[in-house]
Formats: C-alpha cells, structure tokens, sequence
C-alpha cells in the first residue's frame, strides 16, 4: 500500500474509532450532563426586536446627517495604529 | 384599479419614501400640513436606519468597537443605501458589509478592517446556521480500503474557514468584552476555522497545511486529492470530526451495509 492511502486509513479509522466511542457513551441523543439545548438567545441584545430602539431613533429630532468627523474612525483601532502587518511585513 | 392594487401600490410607495434619498413627495400624500406630514415622515425613516444600523452593529460588534460610534453610524448609513437588505429577516442583513469596507474609502487607512469584518460574519453565520446531521461513523467504516481515498465529506453547515493575510483573530480577540483592543500579535497571516459546537460558535487558529487541507475539503475535494503527500492530516480531520464538522460523507463506490 502506497504512503498516501497508509495515512487516509489510518486517520480514517481514528476518525471512527473516535466517533463510535463518543456514541457509545452518549444516551441515546440526551444532551450530556451539564448541557441542554437552548436555541435562539446565543447573541446578545438580539432579541428585543428592535422596539427598544424604534421609539427613540424615530423621534430624534434630527436625521442622522453625514459630517466630516463620521468619516474618521475613532475606536480601539487607535491602539493598532499602524502597526499590524501581514506575514513578512510587506 | 381595484382596492387591494391601491393599497399596495400605496405601501410601495410607502417603503421607498423611507428610504429616498431626497424628499420623495410622498408627504403630499398624508393627511395634515405638509411640514407636520414631512415630520411624521421622518420618524419612520430614522426608525427604518436605526434598525438596519442595528442589525449591523449586532452581527459586527467588533468592526464597531474598532472604528468608533460615529464611523459606524455613517458607513451603515451608506451601505444600507448601497446594499440595501433582500430578505425580511434582520440576521441575514449585511453578508455584504466586509466587502464594502473593504472597499471603503475613509477605511483606507485599516485595510485589515474587511477582513475582521468576514471573520465576524462567519461568526454571525456559524451562530445562525440550521442544525446539521451527525456523521455516521458505522456507515464510514464499512467504507473499504479502495474506497476511502474517494471520500468526500459534507460538511456542518455552520463551519467556515477564513483566511486572511492579517492577523484577524488576534484583532477579534483584542476587541472582546473586557479586552482593551491590544491585540496580543501584531503579523499575520490568520486561517481561522470557524464551528458551532455544544450551542456556542468557536474559532481555532490553523496552521497553513491544516487550513489548505480543509479548505479543499471543504470545496469538496475528496480525502485522496486533499491529502498533501507526506503531510499527516490526521490530527486535521480528528479536530473536524470531534467538533461535528463533517455531517456526511460519500464514497465513490456504493457502500455495502
């Protein structure tokens, strides 16, 4: 057997053997101990259905109007500053 | 026209007065003064921008805490009149917001931005995507030996791979609640694997082989074409199968049962 398919069975049958030893000790699809399945409320701020901010952005007095200064970022990329650079620093 | 075409000719009308650019006469339309109609106008279209701003901001806190409020503000402003959304649903509002900051003239000067800001779509779209089936391990080891090198797995359908030629991951982990946006490495390149697993999104730093071998995977090449001669990919397809990131596979003879 070439080198090639020697590695693709044997990480194949890690793979396997890793995964049938995981279903065996699971109960039949029950969450394991600790752990249930909660879905829908991972992210927060998301599920408030943007009434909170519909009421007060509406009633601003003023469109959100474009000015020189929103053209400037001004957050924690300040802290970056110049100096990330890609692999090899090009 | 009959009544039901009225009203939806009505409602369209509606919509794109909220968000014209210009004034769209559509107060002329409305009961009351014109300057008293304009400014009920106004409340919904600010309510519409706010939303759509809102949407942005939750699928991409970090590009958020990076450029600052205001920054945000006015590149959401413009990418909604740019890309406005195509689906109802907010959570699939702004797939295309890391190529517009990419391309984002006053970005110019952070050209890792669009890059940090695929990495977090990723994220917003492991966390989002369906649930997929488990791998079926039994079916897997009836493949034979002829057979394995033409296994082609599917993979979970919150799995994505980003690769960037900046350090994004250390970026995104700089700018995480209760980090002050130093981010620990300053060079590149990142590959960051991209999972849901036990209900929570997770992210692994690859090294180039790994990544180059789950990105053919991952376009479907089978194990034979993306096994790398003499690169043991073993660890690589372990990590994929314990995280449940394969959710099927084919063969390509029929596999006896």
């Amino acid at each position: 057997m070439n080198p090639k398919r020697a590695l693709i069975r044997s990480a194949l049958a890690g793979v396997i053997a890793a995964g049938l030893g995981q279903l065996a000790s699971a109960h039949d699809g029950e969450p394991a101990p600790g752990k249930e399945k909660c879905y829908g409320i991972a992210k927060a701020g998301q599920n408030d259905c943007g009434t909170a901010t519909h009421a007060c952005a509406g009633l601003a007095k003023k469109d959100n109007a474009p000015d020189e200064w929103k053209y400037v970022p001004k957050g924690t990329c300040a802290k970056l500053g110049g100096k990330l650079k890609p692999p090899g620093g090009k | 026209m009959s009544g039901a075409e009225a009203l939806a000719r009505l409602q369209a009308e509606f919509a794109a007065a909220l968000v014209a650019e210009g004034d769209s006469g559509f107060a002329s339309r409305l009961a009351g003064e014109r300057a008293l109609a304009l400014r009920r106008l106004a409340i919904y279209r600010r309510a519409v921008e706010a939303n759509r701003g809102g949407a942005l901001r939750s699928a991409y806190p970090v590009v958020a805490r990076l450029v600052g409020e205001a920054f945000f503000g006015e590149a959401a402003r413009r990418f909604a009149r740019d890309c406005p959304p195509d689906d109802a649903d907010l959570n699939r509002y702004g797939p295309g917001f890391p190529a517009f900051l990419a391309a984002y003239p006053h970005a110019s000067e952070l050209p890792w931005l669009g890059d940090v800001a695929r990495l977090e779509w990723a994220w917003h779209e492991a966390l989002m995507a369906a649930d997929s089936p488990g791998l079926d391990f039994g079916a897997l080891a009836r493949v034979g030996e002829a057979g394995q090198p033409r296994v082609r797995f599917r993979f979970h359908a919150a799995v994505r791979l980003v690769r960037s030629a900046w350090p994004v991951l250390a970026i995104w982990e700089a700018n995480q609640p209760g980090r002050d946006g130093t981010p620990d490495r300053e060079e590149g390149a990142d590959d960051v694997l991209v999972w849901r697993e036990d209900e929570r999104v997770r992210a692994a730093l690859l090294a180039p082989p790994e990544a180059d071998f789950v990105a053919r995977l991952m376009e479907g090449a089978s194990l034979g074409e993306a096994a790398e001669d003499g690169w043991d990919f073993s660890a690589a397809l372990g990590r994929l199968a314990a995280g449940g990131m394969l959710a099927g596979f084919s063969a390509g003879t029929p596999v006896p049962s």
